[in-house]
C-alpha cells in the first residue's frame, strides 16, 4: 500500500473518531411562536417571537458562536418561515435557549397563518397574541454552524 | 477441523485477563495516588485562596475513567447538577465559595468510587488470571504423567 494511501486511512480515521466524540444538535425542542398585530402606527406589521431549545448532550464538549436557521414548515414540507439565531455558547448538559423577536409584513406571514390557523383580523381587533406550539417534527434546524471546544480547555483558560 | 492447542488457550487467558487487570489497576492506582490527593490538597487550601477551589474542580471535570460523565444513573444527578452549575459559573467569570466545596467533595467521592471500581475490577481480572495460571499448572502436571 503506497505511503498517500496509508496517510489518508490514518487521517480519515482520526476525523471520524473526533468527530464522533461530539454530539451535534439535531432538532430544536419545545418550539413555540407567538404573533402579535402591529399597533395602529404601524398597521399591517406582525410581531413574532420565536423561542426553543438547542441541546448539547455532551458532557465535556462546549459549543461556541452557534449560528444557524429554523425553518417551520407546512403540511407539504415546504418552508413558511425562517428564523435566524444565533447563540455565543452551550454549556455541557444545557440547553440553549433559541429566543427571536421579529418585526414581518402580514404577507409575509399570511402563508404561516393560514397552516397555524391564525386569524390576522381577530389579533387586530382584541390586541392580544396568538400562541402556538409547533409540531417539532414541523420544525428544522438548517445551516447549524458552531465551534466546538473541550470545557477543561475553557476552564484552564479561566485562570487567572 | 485442527483442534486448537490447549496450551495456546491456556497462555490467551492468563495473558488477557492479567492485562486486563494491569492496565485498570494502574488507571485507578494513578487516580488513587496522584489526582485525588492533589485534589484534596486544592480543597484544604481552598479557604485562602480560592483559585484553589478552581484548580479543583478542573481537575474534577476530568472524570476518572470508571467514574464517566457521559451516563447517569439517578444516583448521579446530583454531580451532573454540580457540574452544570460549577461549569455556569467559572464560564461566566464568578469564583467559587467556601460554601460550595461540599459540592466539589459530592465530585471527588464520586472520582474515588470510580477508582474503588476500578481497582476491585483489577483485582478481580488478577484473580482470573491466577485461577487460569493454576488450571495450566495443573494441566501442564497431568501431561507430564
Amino acid at each position: 500500500m503506497s505511503s498517500i494511501i496509508k496517510k489518508f486511512i490514518c487521517i480519515t480515521a482520526v476525523a471520524v473518531m473526533f468527530s464522533a466524540c461530539a454530539k451535534i444538535p439535531q432538532e430544536i425542542i419545545s418550539p413555540s411562536l407567538s404573533l402579535k398585530a402591529g399597533a395602529a402606527d404601524e398597521a399591517g406589521m406582525v410581531s413574532l417571537n420565536f423561542t426553543g431549545g438547542l441541546k448539547n448532550d455532551n458532557d465535556s464538549t462546549v459549543f461556541l458562536n452557534v449560528k444557524g436557521e429554523v425553518a417551520v414548515m407546512d403540511s407539504n414540507n415546504n418552508p413558511i418561515l425562517l428564523v435566524p439565531f444565533d447563540l455565543p455558547s452551550i454549556l455541557p448538559f444545557e440547553t440553549g435557549i433559541v429566543q427571536v423577536r421579529m418585526e414581518k409584513d402580514r404577507g409575509e406571514l399570511e402563508p404561516l397563518m393560514k397552516e397555524m390557523g391564525i386569524d390576522f383580523d381577530g389579533l387586530v381587533k382584541n390586541g392580544e397574541s396568538a400562541n402556538r406550539f409547533p409540531d417539532e417534527n414541523k420544525v428544522v434546524l438548517k445551516n447549524l454552524s458552531l465551534e466546538k471546544k473541550g470545557i477543561v480547555e475553557i476552564l484552564e483558560g479561566k485562570m487567572k | 477441523m485442527k483442534r486448537p492447542d490447549d496450551k495456546i488457550i491456556y497462555i490467551a487467558f492468563i495473558a488477557a485477563t492479567l492485562a486486563a487487570a494491569v492496565i485498570m489497576g494502574s488507571v485507578s492506582l494513578y487516580s488513587r495516588v496522584y489526582i485525588e490527593p492533589k485534589i484534596v490538597h486544592h480543597l484544604e487550601r481552598g479557604s485562602d485562596d480560592a483559585m484553589e477551589f478552581h484548580r479543583a474542580y478542573i481537575l474534577l471535570r476530568d472524570p476518572q475513567i470508571f467514574a464517566g460523565y457521559k451516563y447517569w444513573d439517578s444516583e448521579g444527578i446530583p454531580a451532573r447538577n454540580t457540574l452544570r452549575y460549577f461549569d455556569s459559573k467559572i464560564f461566566n467569570d464568578r469564583e467559587i465559595v467556601s460554601a460550595e466545596k461540599p459540592y466539589l467533595e459530592l465530585l471527588l467521592s464520586r472520582r474515588e468510587a470510580g477508582s474503588a471500581l476500578g481497582l476491585k475490577t483489577a483485582a478481580f481480572f488478577f484473580l482470573f488470571s491466577l485461577v487460569g495460571a493454576a488450571a495450566f499448572l495443573i494441566y501442564r502436571r497431568g501431561e507430564k504423567v
